[in-house]
């Protein structure tokens, strides 16, 4: 293999990959500890798309686009601007309606559910242009989040209890605040803070969901080197300790190879290549469609 | 001649008008994002200059150009240069308060400076409106539609002359997609919008001047269906389309004059429908056509060159002055409540039940406009609803006024269930036009029937009875609502610090981001509107029953104008802020009752708060409120230097950027 650069990398991290380089048709070993591992055991996979095509007039932004996430897996899509890698996201989480294909999780066809249900059966995500909730505070976004991801928010609820957080809402919100370094800025509205807090907030948000997977649109995009790296633990932290699946859309080729085993690459709406993270990069027609025509393997 | 084409042709001049201003309106929405509702008080004030001028004795062709070739682009450049160019960047929300602030006060201003004297007889631009010159079928052309129809042309003509040879649409559209790119290609941004601005002007006063002589009467009622019918017809060019939206206002009233042909004379339906018949286009297309629902997005690539909009004052509260001040607010009720009970006189009483009874109808904009970000022009309407159910109930049925009062709050739940559920996926504009148009629908269609409003006579409700204790007296039904307003806002300061209120924060700020949190967006809206309109039924049948007798004039659409305004100068994001408006409003109106009429509290008061609500985008916690911080704020700093300590520098409040807060100590309590 050549030296990309990213190999060294990955012997830092203290684990090897399986070294086949064929796109994996069989079941790959899970390793990741702890958390809940739906179908690990078997290998099934936690999130199958088939077929997904989408026009939008007369530009087609995903056309027969199939991907598999399993659980406790990290899995990048990548791709040049305009390859519709949000397209994708919107599809998978209910924001937009593709014109064909299936989407299921978790075993269950969610191609006709709402946002909000697919949400709910643990699927939380980022946003590449930060949507956080104005005039709230870093603490009331993971309070909030919490509830809402069981489908907790009802009038009722708050007639009784009087909208008060619980003691395991709170610890939960303490422990989130201190993986992601936000305590000083815990009871500040977020409308004040920096982008890249204000990534971590989103980060934050959805991890509160407890979700099973967790997407993540450019989370690196406008930060700098070290707010970068600061992201990249969280979220190999975050997926050793609690075996989430990560779908990672990202420019930074770097933190995409210190996150993902498996890649997936776009472009003009189309799968140009997929399978593990070096074989990819290494692949001719990714570099010419991506990474330019010397593709020295560095960003 | 076919019966259809008799039918029809009198529509010719009147959708000509609607055409006008259509075409105003969309120019100066595509042109600097807003939808500038304050167009029908241009329309109106023109007319009312023309009409004024020729009454003083001065030639027509002089009137003419005053009031279209100088007042209108002059008041369209005014609007523009000092509210909407600085209110580019703001919500859609604010920009539509804005607008409604100007709608609410440009009439009153008139009213103020010119006198309300009823005025008869509105001149014609040219020729004789009372001289038939000719016939086309059996329609009789007087001078009206002559000037109408030709004074419209030659404003066409000029329009495809300027858009045809010069690169001013081009340029227009470029505008509103990113003034600051504009200006990077050496274009003068501010210059187009500015061109914009003046044709719309002229356009909608000329409008407006062509539309007087139609009526009898010249009133501002008038004017505002005149508004609305142009809205119709630009929602048929999308918002967007100039042509369309022209050819549609033509259509418009074609069809509304056929309308009036075919339909039986002399039924409410009849009279009501054929002038609601706009109203009701606007509201079945808004619903309908899914490219009228979302806001005209524009994605200006420079946007975030902009500075953070500056903090809401309120989020600088110090807690222990909080605390403090909710105990004064206590001390005072109770003085309040004391007073009242006891020396207080009698017509002081009523104003202030009027007022608390208001102030339960606003605590619907409360929780809709302030919590949920939505705006509805509708709530008089709904507080109608509540209002008549519980006199019908008490009437036909027997029923204790206060189930009624009840009964009638679910009512109005329900008709908001029935309007939330087709406006789930439309934006703060389709939101707010087509409850506007609701408003006026239900207004002239529904209420007048005997059933539901009664027309001009109205219904009677009595005052309750529960066992022995009648609220006959002024005093015991003070009370009564007072308990009922306390209620009210119990409910809704639990909304606020519960989940349900967090949602509707969530909400507010990015629906796409709460729904991927596992919020069902489409429930949430639902709910809140239907308890929105649910209190202001409640609060509706509170006033008809002080009041003892309603009719429908009681909830007609400018109130909710009005209720906007004032909630939103007060502050629409509090309880306390509603209740500041409830009561401080009609105070204000009874105080000012001894002005002479021309300047009484019913047209001032509109002025001030109309002017208040233009500041919305400045200070969206409420004029009233920002005050209250500013003299907050000062107290502490008069009591730290003399207590002698030095006052903490951030507790200053200013407009200026926030500093990121990761800069500043964390915050304490």
């Amino acid at each position: 293999m050549q030296n990309s650069g990213f190999s060294e990398k990955r012997e830092q991290r203290g684990w090897d990959p399986p070294t086949s380089g064929a796109i994996p048709t069989s079941v790959e070993e899970g390793r990741v500890v702890g958390g809940r591992l739906e179908g690990r055991a078997t290998g099934e996979a936690l999130l199958t798309a088939e077929n997904i095509s989408k026009r939008f007039g007369g530009i087609t932004a995903l056309s027969k686009m199939s991907l598999t996430v399993k659980a406790g897996e990290a899995v990048g899509v990548v791709g040049p601007n305009g390859a519709g890698k949000t397209t994708l996201f919107n599809c998978l989480l209910g924001i937009e309606v593709p014109d064909t294909g299936r989407i299921v999780f978790a075993g269950k066809r969610i191609d006709n559910l709402p946002v909000y249900k697919r949400a709910r059966m643990g699927i939380a995500r980022t946003f590449q242009r930060l949507e956080l909730f104005s005039e709230m505070t870093v603490r009331e976004h993971f309070l909030l989040a919490q509830r809402s991801a069981k489908g907790r928010v009802s009038l009722l609820a708050d007639l009784v209890n009087r909208g008060s957080a619980s003691r395991a809402e709170e610890e939960m919100a303490n422990h989130l605040l201190t993986l992601l370094k936000l305590e000083d800025v815990a009871d500040t509205a977020v409308d004040g803070l920096s982008l890249g807090h204000g990534r971590l907030v989103e980060l934050g948000r959805a991890l509160a969901m407890s979700p099973r997977l967790l997407m993540l649109d450019e989370p690196s995009s406008g930060l700098d080197y070290n707010e970068t790296k600061a992201l990249t633990k969280v979220l190999e932290q975050v997926r050793r300790d609690q075996g989430v699946a990560i779908l990672l859309v990202e420019h930074d080729l770097e933190m995409v190879s210190e996150v993902v085993s498996r890649l997936y690459v776009l472009d003009f709406g189309r799968l140009i290549a997929e399978g593990m993270l070096d074989d990819v990069l290494a692949d001719t027609g990714v570099r010419q469609a991506y990474l330019g025509r010397t593709g020295s393997g560095g960003v | 001649m076919p019966q259809i084409v008799a039918y029809g042709l009198p529509g010719i001049p009147l959708g000509c008008i609607f055409a006008l201003i259509a075409v105003g309106l969309v120019l100066a929405y595509t042109t600097s994002g807003v939808f500038n509702l304050a167009f029908g008080a241009e329309a109106y004030a023109a007319a009312l200059l023309f009409y004024v001028a020729v009454h003083a004795g001065w030639p027509k062709w002089t009137a003419f150009v005053v009031s279209v070739l100088l007042f209108g682009p002059a008041l369209g450049l005014a609007m523009d240069r000092y509210l909407f160019r600085h209110i580019r960047t703001a919500s859609t929300l604010a920009k539509l308060i804005a607008s409604l602030g100007l709608l609410l006060a440009i009439p009153r201003l008139t009213q103020v400076i010119f006198g309300n004297a009823v005025r008869m007889a509105p001149p014609s631009l040219i020729l004789n409106p009372n001289h038939i010159y000719f016939h086309l079928g059996s329609y009789a052309v007087s001078g009206i539609e002559i000037s109408t129809v030709g004074v419209t042309t030659v404003a066409l003509a000029v329009l495809v002359v300027l858009f045809s040879f010069t690169r001013l649409g081009l340029r227009m559209r470029a505008v509103v997609e990113s003034p600051r790119m504009v200006q990077l290609t050496g274009t003068n941004a501010d210059r187009v919008s500015m061109v914009a601005w003046v044709i719309s002007g002229v356009f909608v006063s000329l409008a407006g001047v062509l539309l007087a002589p139609l009526y009898a009467q010249l009133l501002d009622y008038n004017f505002t269906g005149l508004l609305v019918s142009g809205i119709a017809a630009a929602a048929i060019g999308g918002f967007t389309s100039l042509p369309l939206a022209f050819a549609g206002g033509i259509g418009l009233g074609i069809v509304q004059e056929i309308l009036g042909g075919y339909l039986p004379s002399g039924s409410i339906l009849s009279s009501g429908l054929q002038d609601a018949f706009p109203f009701l286009v606007l509201v079945v297309m808004l619903v309908a056509l899914p490219s009228l629902k979302r806001e005209h997005e524009t994605n200006d690539p420079l946007a975030s060159c902009d500075p953070p909009s500056p903090p809401l004052a309120s989020s600088l509260r110090n807690q222990s002055f909080d605390r403090w001040s909710r105990y004064l607010s206590w001390a005072i009720l109770l003085a309040f409540v004391v007073s009242v009970t006891t020396w207080i006189p009698g017509n002081w009483v009523f104003t202030l039940s009027q007022g608390v009874v208001f102030s339960i109808i606003f605590l619907s904009i409360t929780l809709l406009t302030g919590m949920s970000g939505q705006l509805s022009l509708a709530q008089a309407t709904f507080a109608g609803v509540g209002a008549f159910a519980s006199g019908h109930l008490a009437d036909h049925f027997g029923i204790s006024v206060i189930a009624g009062m009840l009964i009638g709050g679910v009512l109005a739940a329900m008709v908001g269930i029935i309007v939330a559920i087709p406006t789930l996926r439309m934006g703060t504009l389709a939101l707010a036009l087509g409850t506007f148009a609701l408003a006026l629908l239900v207004g002239s269609v529904v209420f007048p029937y005997s059933w539901a409003g009664n027309g001009d006579t109205g219904i009677s409700v009595p005052r309750p009875l529960v066992g022995p204790v009648s609220f006959q007296d002024d005093r015991t039904f003070f009370l009564l609502s007072l308990v009922v307003l306390i209620l009210c806002s119990l409910l809704i300061l639990m909304i606020r610090k519960g989940t349900v209120g967090r949602s509707l924060l969530a909400l507010r700020s990015s629906e796409v981001a709460a729904s991927t949190i596992g919020i069902d967006v489409r429930r949430l809206k639902i709910m809140v509107f239907a308890l929105s309109s649910g209190i202001a039924g409640i609060g509706g049948a509170l006033f008809a029953s002080l009041q003892q007798s309603v009719s429908p004039a009681d909830f007609s659409y400018d109130l909710s104008l009005l209720f906007i305004v004032v909630v939103v100068t007060a502050g629409v994001r509090t309880v306390e802020g509603a209740i500041e408006a409830g009561i401080g409003y009609y105070l204000l109106l009874q105080i000012m009752d001894f002005l002479p009429a021309r300047y009484s509290g019913g047209a001032i008061l509109p002025i001030l708060f109309g002017l208040g609500a233009i500041s919305y985008a400045r200070h969206p916690e409420g004029l009233v409120e920002f005050q209250k911080r500013i003299w907050t704020e000062w107290l502490l700093r008069l009591r730290d230097r003399l207590g002698g300590t030095p006052s903490t520098p951030d507790s200053d409040i200013s407009d200026e950027v926030v500093v990121p807060a990761i800069h500043h100590p964390p915050a304490t309590g």
